[in-house]
């Protein structure tokens, strides 16, 4: 693995590894090979707490949180006087009108069971919205609807070139809106603020076989954009998860993708346990990338025995000592067979097996195959076949060419295959 | 799904109102800003709410800015009285937390020298966004973070300790 840049560095201090595809563990499995790259983590600690005792230096002092209902009263009032509506006023009559629909819109939202009634909002006499019965747009969410608002009912002095549109427009809207609500009924709207709940959940991600934590394993709220990455004890924690039925996605490399329904509960914690299961099962598709090689895309592939690998492949199985096997795939026949065979080499990590009758198909520079004492390797780093990126290194063994690919160094690869024997099973 | 505005206030208005700290540079006016940041922010229900709390507060805390500007000018053509007050009370408060304003003033100009985007992302985090939501705020990839923090903060760094050895004159504009 090459050594660590900045980026990466502070993104491992800020616990936020994992966004460029290196893991918490690739880096901590770095770091402990390597003093130099140990040194530059001290140096960009050092640099990331100076920076943040500077600006700690640039705060409000004692700060007391004024109550929430401050906030209910002000959304009510309408907030304070923007300058920038003034010079909305010529343009009055298309934004009434579209303010009309928006409000009534909101309205419908904001009061439950669709029933508008009559609502009259005023905003110091700039803006006056009429009284709206109808239901408006079928769309479902403020935020999608709201970017298409035209460039008049915006305020002119706002440019929104590095604003989302969302919040850039939906700013001037807001104040009619919960104007209007707190109109029709200042219960109604505290009640409403209220009401929507949310909680969170916390858990912990785990192996399936092994029940060892995991850590780096995305793990999202689908439907949101609620995500957080587990620790290094697999544990994860999130919050503002909207109340309700939800579904939490859990993914990482190596392992297949998983889902569970969950119960958020309104202000609560949810805790939960997830197993993740090593990927292993049929590969609807393979694609192939560098030379090392993969069946071809479009081939099947179906979970076997060793022993029924061995009659397939016409030979023994290979297969590294002393490691947990996840279990063998094969895709072909007769001699066009090819079997993959995932082993467990630590937490998260595994390493694949290609094996196929014969040479490798022509990559670069390949010498002469030979027996097991001395295999012939090829060291790749392309990313791709199958599902294990990392390093590849194809050896010659028992007449099959074997290839390796493992997050791990070169070297440790290199060792590993050398190693090679065959599946313990019956012929 | 609706957002529980009271609970994310609890949770997000002191980061919120640090952060506008950092852009308008006065205390009562960054709680002002982060209460209508909040204000406006009711009745919507965003997938990410502190993002589009956030999203909200940058574009206030710019209107703020150029509003300031106008002001100043027709401060100036005021003939005292309340402007005079409000200035004689600013005064007073300045002088009690001198030390403070002086220290918040040197972290200012070492943002200063910040450029736009790597500032953003450095007061973002510090406001307690996590790579994701920055990266969405912002429209960096969520991989470029991490690199962006480094070269924002080591800039902090060398900007605020170069400016600290320098000798300053003092300052009569008014932040």
């Amino acid at each position: 693995m090459t050594h660590l840049d900045d980026g990466q560095l502070h993104a491992y201090l800020d616990g936020q590894s994992g966004q460029d595809g290196q893991t918490r563990q690739q880096m901590e499995r770095h770091l402990a090979e390597c003093a130099a790259c140990r040194g530059r983590l001290e140096e960009a600690r050092r640099v990331r707490d100076r920076a943040r005792a500077i600006l700690a230096g640039a705060g409000p002092a004692n700060l007391t949180v004024p109550p929430f209902d401050a906030v209910v009263q002000r959304a009510a009032r309408g907030g304070r006087t923007r300058r920038g509506f003034r010079p909305m006023v010529p343009l009055a009559w298309a934004a009434s009108v579209a303010l009309a629909v928006t409000v009534g819109w909101y309205a419908r939202g904001l009061l439950r069971g669709g029933e508008a009634g009559s609502i009259v909002a005023t905003r110091e006499g700039d803006v006056r919205a009429a009284p709206i019965r109808a239901a408006p747009p079928a769309t479902s969410q403020v935020a999608q609807a709201v970017p298409q608002r035209p460039e008049t009912t915006r305020q002119i002095t706002q440019s929104a070139a590095d604003t989302t549109p969302i919040a850039a427009a939906a700013a001037p809207l807001t104040a009619p809106a919960t104007n209007l609500a707190a109109a029709e009924s200042k219960g109604a709207l505290r009640a409403e603020a209220r009401v929507p709940q949310g909680g969170s959940i916390m858990g912990r991600v785990v192996g399936a076989a092994t029940q060892e934590p995991l850590s780096g394993i995305a793990v999202r709220i689908e439907g949101t954009q609620r995500q957080t990455v587990t620790a290094p004890d697999g544990s994860f924690q999130l919050g503002d998860v909207p109340a309700g039925p939800q579904r939490l996605r859990v993914t990482g490399v190596g392992y297949r993708p998983q889902a569970q329904d969950i119960a958020v509960l309104a202000g609560g914690t949810d805790t939960v346990k997830v197993a993740m299961q090593p990927t292993t099962a049929a590969l609807e598709q393979v694609v192939v990338t560098g030379a090392a090689g993969v069946a071809a895309a479009g081939e099947t592939w179906v979970t076997v025995s060793p022993s029924e690998a061995q009659r397939r492949l016409g030979g023994p199985l290979a297969t590294i000592p002393g490691l947990p096997s996840l279990g063998t795939t094969v895709s072909g026949t007769g001699t066009s067979t090819v079997a993959r065979t995932l082993q467990v080499l630590g937490t998260g990590l595994t390493i694949e097996l290609i094996q196929r009758r014969g040479a490798p198909p022509p990559p670069p520079p390949a010498p002469t195959p030979a027996r097991a004492a001395a295999p012939a390797p090829v060291a790749q780093a392309a990313r791709g076949a199958g599902e294990e990126p990392g390093q590849a290194l194809t050896v010659q063994w028992q007449g099959f060419s074997v290839t390796g690919r493992a997050l791990i160094p070169p070297d440790s690869l290199r060792k590993l295959l050398q190693s090679l024997t065959a599946a313990q099973t019956l012929r | 799904m609706h957002v529980d505005w009271a609970l994310v206030y609890r949770e997000t208005y002191t980061d919120l109102v640090r952060f506008l700290h950092r852009k308008v540079w006065d205390a009562d006016q960054a709680q002002d800003l982060a209460q209508e940041t909040f204000a406006r922010a009711l009745g919507h229900d965003p997938e990410n709410p502190r993002a589009f709390l956030f999203t909200i507060a940058a574009n206030l805390a710019r209107d703020e800015a150029r509003a300031a500007v106008r002001r100043k000018k027709h401060l100036t053509l005021m003939a005292g009285g309340a402007a005079g007050a409000a200035e004689a009370g600013e005064e007073a408060e300045e002088a009690e937390g001198a030390e403070r304003v002086e220290r918040a003033d040197a972290v200012r100009r070492a943002l200063d020298q910040l450029n736009g985007r790597d500032r953003e992302v450095l007061l973002l985090w510090d406001a307690g966004l996590d790579y994701t939501q920055i990266a969405r705020q912002t429209g960096l990839k969520p991989g470029a973070i991490g690199t962006t923090l480094a070269r924002a903060r080591k800039r902090l760094v060398e900007a605020h300790d170069a400016a600290s050895q320098l000798e300053r004159k003092p300052q009569t504009k008014q932040g």
